[in-house]
């Protein structure tokens, strides 16, 4: 069993997720305190003990971060504030803060070892000057050389927004390219089953790492593509949905590569037991009697027996297989006289599973359940179907308006969400005018409702829109 | 049935415009195809600003089923099969779209519609478990008859225009939105340590116990009356589950898990159907290679006794009781280092112990010391058959044997074993009489017989020096297994010869009077407890 051998090797990832969430906090707490201080440099003196004693708060968080690490860098981008490469949630104190920071043409702060409290309080009063002073970048450098401020360095504004339009319609062209070409596999392994040949391990197995490392680089440009109808598809889109939403929720919990390759064969295969369901059952162009949704019902048995006959599957696809439908309660199924304990890969197919079976009922019945809806029955079934945690951080990953939502806004605009942010509530949206997809190419079109102005959102979204009933195709925007 | 070498099917133009086209009905029993071939053309021809020719031509299938609908109810079957027809033929692409994505999904939209308020009761649902299990695209004209024959009785949707925004539907946000993203937003301790020990799954332990787990819960559920699977694919997937199962055991033998070894070897011992025997059989003989235990008794002898890898090693050898006590046997007959030997014959005292006919095999063996180990193994199954088993060791020409045959008897107990005991006051050897004499006195159930046996021997003694030491012996054990009969045998010592030996009368004469005195107590105590 070579790749659980590999899955072994414990590595720094292992308990990133875990360190990752801790490292966010003290980082919001650092901006925080940072806010305070500039705040009182406005009010007191130098000298002045509130002053003095805010500083000093703010060195201590300063050097604890620096401990690891060379220098402590925050990076303003898109409304969004980013400690290293991660973003870090804010309230509307602190995106003031922020704008006042863009306003200056501050895009960043990086702090460095050395750093005084007496240092931080001649920065913070640097910071009251006019906006107008910032304009020219050499004066302000000469003026911190001059003030002393030798342990701070201000970056000007990333544009990183403006030049994303074209890079990010080529990842999405790339993400639809790799979301095909996985349901293409899936065509391929069923059409193995039917002929009762042996599955493309291989075949599978690098689909599932292209999904992997496309996932790892852009997890919302496959994610988007989950939510696209393709009716007459769906059965095999299906399964690479669950496979996507599964890699992308262990990618989120900081899971090792490995082990999110494993989750995503899981996901492709947790199906594959349908195919033992007679033709004339699962073709039946009529509701099922008892007997005949029982044969349905046996997947997850007939599944794991299909992989277990397979000599190079993970045998956590077989698991996976077999428990994805045990709830530990009485629905689920197939019926044990023994509560089976789901492998938590079994229950992150099984939300994965589920999620997707809320999106098709939306998207392909015209059930009008609104995305947030939608995630507020996930959540109602934290604790009882789903372990609550996994919800809980599902529903994180997948924000409240997930990637292809429509929405309108306060502004009166419609957008379609294209990333997620650290604030559930307000993604990233692209604001559609032509509804044609020429949008896309419009690099002002996407906007982040991070984004303030004299301290309050520019945007905030007011409702959803369901895209089939008024005739958007979502398409055009997410793939 | 159309299938897939319908692909890429040429057909003539069928002449038809859309005025026409009720006109075509008729062509749908003599040529569906060229039927399914003039739809599309006609599609193409008639699609309008707002649908796709997928729709368009979904719409006029509708349309073409509502106009069989007003002809003779007799010519309804004949025109519907070859409507379902003409969609079959049509190439690969647009037939499953027109199937699969059209009209399945108003099947299933429908019942969706119908079953609204449970739907999110069990996710996912029967519907949503149904859909995606359309794996084939194998459809009957049957079923794509009774799907035509449905969708024809409803109405046709006119292509609907781009909405307004001003029309757009708005669904208002939830008023409890920001209490939902307050709790999303951080995560609590015990969430936190939850996390953690997830994001600790999918390590090789995990895996395999989950794999171990879901193995055997296969083996019970490959049989189902529903599907009737042939016999010899449910053999092959049994045979796949077992394979799995016996891949993991060697793995795990190789990391010394004995705990979930012990639990497959515990498995490959359930009830199943009888074609599933023999696959069975198969895995148990592998499973206990000679090889396997003896590295599994290397690793319990490096184990401290008690200790948790000890008593997991033992149970995994305990459950291959037969397999591992003949390996046993045979590694003590070859093991030249005396500690392994009395490690060997410790560990199978106890394993060995329901295993009294394999071991008592080895009583034939050519070598003194392989019948002597048997011995001492066998004695610890302290049971009546083990004595009848030891007969065969009575007369071994090995002392060695026989001693350890005495003291095996002496542990046993009981009539029996009394009984063969006293056969050693025969023996030719003086030790062997005199642990004979020994024992005579510590084993329980000795009593009249071995009390008579011994009066026998002492009877042949002769008064020298020699002898006499294991006369007085016999004397004193009598004393404690004799009864009057014995007593009065001892009587003979009272009398002293002169020509013999005083000294030697004497001690004979003391030890005869200590234990009639003894024989007389037993006998009154005897009394006192009967007239209680």
């Amino acid at each position: 069993m070579p790749e659980e051998q590999q899955v072994d090797s414990r590595g720094e990832a292992r308990q990133s997720f875990f360190a990752k969430q801790q490292l966010l906090q003290s980082t919001r707490a650092v901006f925080q305190q940072l806010a305070g201080v500039l705040k009182n440099s406005s009010l007191y003196p130098a000298a002045h003990p509130f002053l003095l004693s805010s500083a000093d708060k703010l060195l201590r968080q300063i050097n604890e971060l620096l401990v690891m690490r060379k220098d402590v860098s925050f990076y303003l981008a898109g409304g969004e504030l980013f400690f290293e490469t991660n973003s870090v949630p804010v309230d509307q104190g602190l995106a003031a803060l922020m704008e006042q920071f863009t306003i200056r043409n501050v895009g960043g702060l990086i702090f460095r070892p050395g750093l005084t409290n007496e240092e931080i309080i001649r920065f913070a009063h640097f910071m009251n000057n006019e906006a107008k002073f910032f304009a020219d970048r050499a004066k302000v450098e000469e003026a911190m050389v001059r003030e002393g401020i030798m342990h701070i360095e201000i970056h000007r504004v990333l544009f990183v927004d403006k030049k994303a339009g074209a890079s990010i319609k080529e990842e999405t062209k790339k993400a639809t390219e790799v979301f095909m070409s996985a349901v293409d596999t899936v065509k391929d392994m069923v059409q193995s089953v039917h002929q009762d040949k042996a599955i493309n391990m291989r075949q599978v197995n690098t689909t599932v790492q292209t999904l992997v490392d496309n996932i790892l680089y852009n997890r919302d440009a496959l994610m988007g593509l989950t939510s696209l109808k393709m009716y007459d598809e769906y059965t095999f889109v299906h399964s690479v949905n669950v496979a996507i939403l599964s890699i992308s929720l262990g990618t989120y919990l900081s899971f090792e590569k490995t082990q999110v390759a494993a989750l995503g064969v899981a996901g492709m295969m947790h199906d594959i037991g349908k195919m033992s369901v007679p033709l004339e059952v699962i073709n039946k162009p009529d509701k099922l009697t008892n007997e005949e949704w029982e044969m349905v019902k046996r997947h997850p048995i007939e599944g794991a027996l299909m992989l277990a006959d397979v000599p190079a599957m993970t045998k956590l696809a077989m698991v996976s297989s077999f428990e994805h439908h045990q709830h530990g309660d009485i629905r689920g199924y197939p019926r044990m006289d023994d509560i089976v304990q789901q492998h938590p890969f079994s229950q992150i197919v099984a939300i994965a599973d589920a999620y997707d079976a809320i999106v098709a009922a939306r998207v392909y019945y015209k059930v009008p359940t609104p995305p947030e809806q939608g995630i507020s029955i996930m959540l109602q079934k934290r604790g009882t179907v789903f372990k609550a945690v996994l919800v809980k951080a599902f529903v994180n990953m997948i924000g409240i308006f997930p990637i292809g939502t429509v929405v309108k806004l306060n502004t009166g605009e419609i957008g379609i969400v294209m990333h997620q942010t650290r604030d559930l509530r307000r993604p990233r949206i692209l604001i559609l005018t032509t509804f044609d997809g020429s949008e896309r190419d419009d690099p002002q079109a996407e906007v982040s409702l991070l984004e303030t102005a004299h301290g309050n959102y520019t945007r905030t979204i007011i409702g959803t829109i369901e895209p089939v009933g008024a005739r958007i195709d979502i398409k055009k925007y997410v793939a | 049935m159309a299938g897939p070498e319908a692909e890429g099917a040429s057909k003539p133009k069928q002449e038809i415009t859309a005025s026409t086209r009720t006109l075509m009905l008729g062509d749908l029993l003599s040529d569906p195809e060229g039927y399914g071939a003039a739809m599309v053309e006609l599609a193409r021809q008639t699609v309008g600003e707002n649908e796709t020719v997928e729709d368009r031509l979904f719409s006029l299938y509708k349309e073409a089923g509502q106009q069989i609908g007003v002809r003779p109810e007799d010519e309804h079957e004949a025109l519907f099969e070859g409507l379902a027809k003409a969609v079959l033929s049509l190439d690969a692409p647009l037939r499953n779209t027109m199937v699969a994505g059209k009209l399945y999904a108003e099947l299933d939209a429908d019942a969706v519609a119908e079953q609204r308020p449970e739907l999110m009761d069990d996710l996912p649902g029967e519907l949503h478990e149904i859909m995606t299990g359309r794996y084939p695209r194998d459809w009957t004209v049957q079923q794509v008859k009774t799907l035509l024959k449905r969708s024809a009785r409803k109405k046709i949707d006119p292509p609907q225009p781009p909405v307004s925004l001003e029309n757009m539907v708005i669904a208002p946000l939830p008023p409890n939105l920001d209490a939902i993203v307050q709790e999303l937003a951080d995560y609590t301790a015990e969430e936190m340590e939850e996390l953690k020990i997830i994001g600790e799954s999918g390590m090789e332990s995990d895996i395999i116990e989950a794999a171990v787990r879901t193995l055997i819960f296969l083996m019970t559920l490959v049989k189902d009356r529903n599907l009737r699977k042939p016999v010899d694919k449910e053999v092959h997937l049994f045979s796949g589950v077992v394979h799995q199962l016996e891949e993991m055991l060697s793995y795990l033998l190789k990391k010394k898990d004995y705990d979930l070894a012990s639990i497959i070897i515990r498995s490959l011992h359930m009830p199943v159907a009888a074609e599933f025997k023999p696959r069975l059989a198969e895995a148990i003989r592998k499973t206990a290679s000679p090889k396997a235990i003896k590295e599994m008794i290397t690793e319990l002898r490096k184990a401290p006794k008690g200790s948790d890898d000890y008593l997991a090693t033992y149970a995994y050898l305990a459950m291959m009781e037969r397999q591992a006590t003949e390996v046993m046997l045979d590694l003590l007959a070859e093991e030249k280092d005396r500690v392994v030997r009395l490690f060997l014959v410790d560990l199978l005292k106890d394993l060995g112990k329901n295993q009294v006919a394999l071991i008592a095999e080895q009583l034939n063996d050519g070598r003194w010391y392989v019948v002597r180990n048997a011995v001492r193994i066998l004695c610890e199954n302290k049971s009546e058959q083990t004595v009848s088993y030891l007969i065969k060791a009575l007369d071994h020409e090995n002392l060695q044997v026989r001693q350890e045959v005495a003291r095996g008897l002496i542990m046993i107990g009981g009539k029996k074993a009394a009984t063969l005991l006293s056969r050693f006051l025969k023996d030719k050897n003086a030790d062997m009489q005199f642990m004979a004499i020994r024992g005579l006195g510590e084993i329980s159930g000795a009593g009249t017989s071995e009390a008579q046996a011994l009066v026998e021997f002492l009877q042949d003694r002769r008064l020298t020096r020699k002898e006499n030491e294991l006369t007085i012996e016999g004397i004193t054990i009598l004393g404690k297994i004799g009864d009057q009969g014995s007593a009065m045998f001892l009587e003979r010592y009272a009398r002293l010869r002169w020509w013999k030996s005083r000294r030697l009368q004497e001690e004979l004469r003391a030890a005869a009077a200590a234990s009639t005195e003894e024989i007389q107590r037993r006998k009154g105590d005897a009394r006192r407890t009967a007239g209680r």
